[in-house]
């Protein structure tokens, strides 16, 4: 589905940001990224979609997706495949909307941008994928602005905007931080469900190890650019052979095992 | 408990919206703080965690309800009476890079709350700063560095030493842990515990993680759209916590040490709007097990054992 050949990547001229990145991500299976801010994984998954940040550019290494190099589409071959078959969804969809415009008109635009279709058309395919995304009263949601809903109902207007088109891959850089702990619950759910309707293969970059290990399939641990472990949940949480897999381990407060007090 | 230093006692705190509704931030809150001893406050967003904190670092004025310092009523302090007072609580902030004026240099940054209630010399601010930066484990240096030249951890430390300035009684720390990465965070929980050790120092700590709260607090209190709904000892958090909501805290959790193979039964919808609250339980719309009491009677805070009381009509045998 999704290959990383030995992929580096560098802002300007400084240091690569990424070095040496290896992953193959198979049909509908959830590889995980995780690791501490400057690990190099928000770089990782937007070097995927062609959307790193200013200055920053592959500069080793090739990126396959179903077989496509990446790395050298034309900017019409990439919004054929943006929304279509490879989405991202973000930490704060509340950011990615305009705050200004409702979310049924801003839908619209992204669908027909997409796939040329009435307006009406569109509106009815965008009210149904909220519903399916667990969005009671969609037709009201759709005529709402991102400001009049929660955190937790604007991720799934994001998910839902990002699902509209059942692209192949998702790629989701922190889609739970900013949501308090029940929100996040629902949205884990609604993202596990998606790969069981559809078959999507997620990439997933996360800081948090617990909902890494509950949603992965596979995980990669990363730090300064580089990937330093990478196995199933059993192998990173229990037999983590990395030094520094086990301090970021150590460091995760959980339930039962540590007090401080 | 120890000795009580802090209580609050039923404290409410309501804002007029523009379209001239209510919303009850705060709705009859009671809490004890002993010396020498966390507690830790979870709760979801608009839970009423910060207004909370502002009623008890005196920002705010409760609308009913009464603040005690020391057994010594503070509610309606005022000018400098109230500013004597609130040097003995202090507060360290979610983000350290927007807590430090950016063109004031550390040293500064953490004296100024001396400056502000002492008269000294500038040889002994110098050594009260030089102390501070000990404390919180900072290099000498540090005090003519300015905040943007340090890291996240480093920073918080510093905010550590400018809530420490005045030897207050109590610290306040409003997810002071939140926006640092995991392995800063227990460096700073542990500076934190051991000048707790120290100092027998009282803290309140506000936090979303409950995993991390718990872990940390001698006791715990759990809040929900204004109310406490549940407080009990940290260390029987995961086990002993019978509120319907904080049960539902506790299955939302991910953590490494969970089971995996359990399935996600999250709490479904959002938290009611704080307006006009509801008559009844203030969970009631989304309890598993609501009943028809729960829809009139709002269930007081009654004890369920030492040190653990719960807001629930399962619970309440009277």
């Amino acid at each position: 589905m999704l290959c990383y050949q030995n992929v580096s990547v560098a802002y300007g001229d400084g240091a690569p940001a990424l070095s040496g990145f290896n992953l193959e991500v198979k049909a509908g299976e959830i590889v995980a990224l995780v690791g501490e801010s400057g690990s190099g994984k928000t770089t990782a998954i937007r070097s995927a979609i062609g959307l790193l940040p200013g200055g920053g550019k592959v500069i080793q290494g090739d990126i396959l997706f179903q077989g496509l190099s990446l790395l050298q589409l034309s900017g019409e071959e990439w919004r054929n495949l943006r929304g279509q078959r490879i989405s991202m969804i973000f930490q704060d969809s509340g950011a990615m909307l305009n705050p200004i415009r409702t979310i049924g008109s801003q839908f619209v635009e992204y669908i027909r941008t997409h796939r040329p279709m009435a307006k009406k058309e569109a509106w009815e395919m965008g009210r149904v994928m909220l519903e399916r995304m667990g969005l009671p009263h969609s037709g009201d949601i759709m005529k709402s602005y991102p400001f009049q809903l929660s955190g937790g109902m604007r991720q799934r207007a994001g998910i839902a905007m990002a699902m509209v088109f059942e692209p192949k891959l998702l790629l989701a850089d922190e889609p739970t931080s900013a949501l308090d702990v029940t929100t996040q619950a629902q949205i884990v759910r609604q993202m596990l469900e998606l790969r069981q309707q559809y078959g999507t293969s997620i990439l997933l970059v996360t800081h948090n190890l617990g909902v890494a290990a509950y949603m992965a399939d596979r995980i990669l641990v990363m730090t300064g650019g580089r990937v330093v472990e990478s196995g199933c949940r059993e192998e990173i949480l229990q037999q983590a052979k990395d030094d520094y897999t086990r301090r970021l381990l150590e460091a995760v407060p959980d339930m039962r095992r540590k007090r401080y007090v | 408990m120890s000795e009580i230093l802090l209580e609050g006692r039923q404290l409410t705190r309501r804002y007029a919206t523009d379209a001239g509704r209510i919303l009850t931030a705060c709705n009859g809150v009671d809490l004890m703080l002993g010396k020498g001893e966390t507690l830790g406050i979870v709760g979801e967003s608009g839970c009423g965690k910060s207004t909370l904190l502002r009623l008890l670092t005196q920002l705010e004025r409760p609308d009913a309800g009464r603040l005690l310092l020391g057994g010594e009523d503070v509610t309606g302090l005022k000018g400098e009476q109230l500013r004597q007072s609130r040097r003995h609580i202090q507060m360290v902030f979610q983000d350290p890079a927007a807590a430090f004026f950016p063109r004031m240099k550390a040293g500064d940054a953490i004296s100024e709350p001396l400056r502000n209630f002492e008269k000294l010399s500038r040889q002994e601010i110098n050594k009260r700063v030089a102390q501070l930066l000990e404390l919180v484990q900072l290099p000498k240096d540090y005090a003519q560095r300015y905040p943007h030249s340090m890291s996240g951890g480093q920073r918080q430390r510093l905010g550590i030493a400018r809530a420490l300035a005045l030897n207050p009684s109590i610290l306040v720390c409003d997810e002071a842990t939140s926006a640092l990465d995991v392995s800063v965070q227990e460096q700073i929980i542990r500076l934190l515990v051991d000048i707790q050790r120290q100092r027998r120092l009282s803290m309140i700590f506000v936090c979303h993680d409950l995993a991390l709260v718990q872990s940390l607090s001698h006791r715990v209190m759990v809040m929900y759209l204004g109310n406490g709904v549940e407080i009990l000892p940290g260390d029987q958090v995961w086990n002993k916590a019978c509120h319907p909501y904080a049960r539902a805290l506790l299955d939302s959790v991910f953590a490494i040490d969970m089971n995996f193979s359990k399935p996600i039964a999250p709490l479904e919808g959002d938290v009611p709007s704080p307006l006009d609250l509801p008559a009844g339980c203030p969970f009631g719309a989304r309890c598993p097990r609501f009943m028809e009491r729960c829809r009139s009677e709002k269930p007081p805070l009654v004890p369920v054992a030492p040190d653990h009381q719960v807001a629930c009509h399962l619970y309440n045998m009277a």
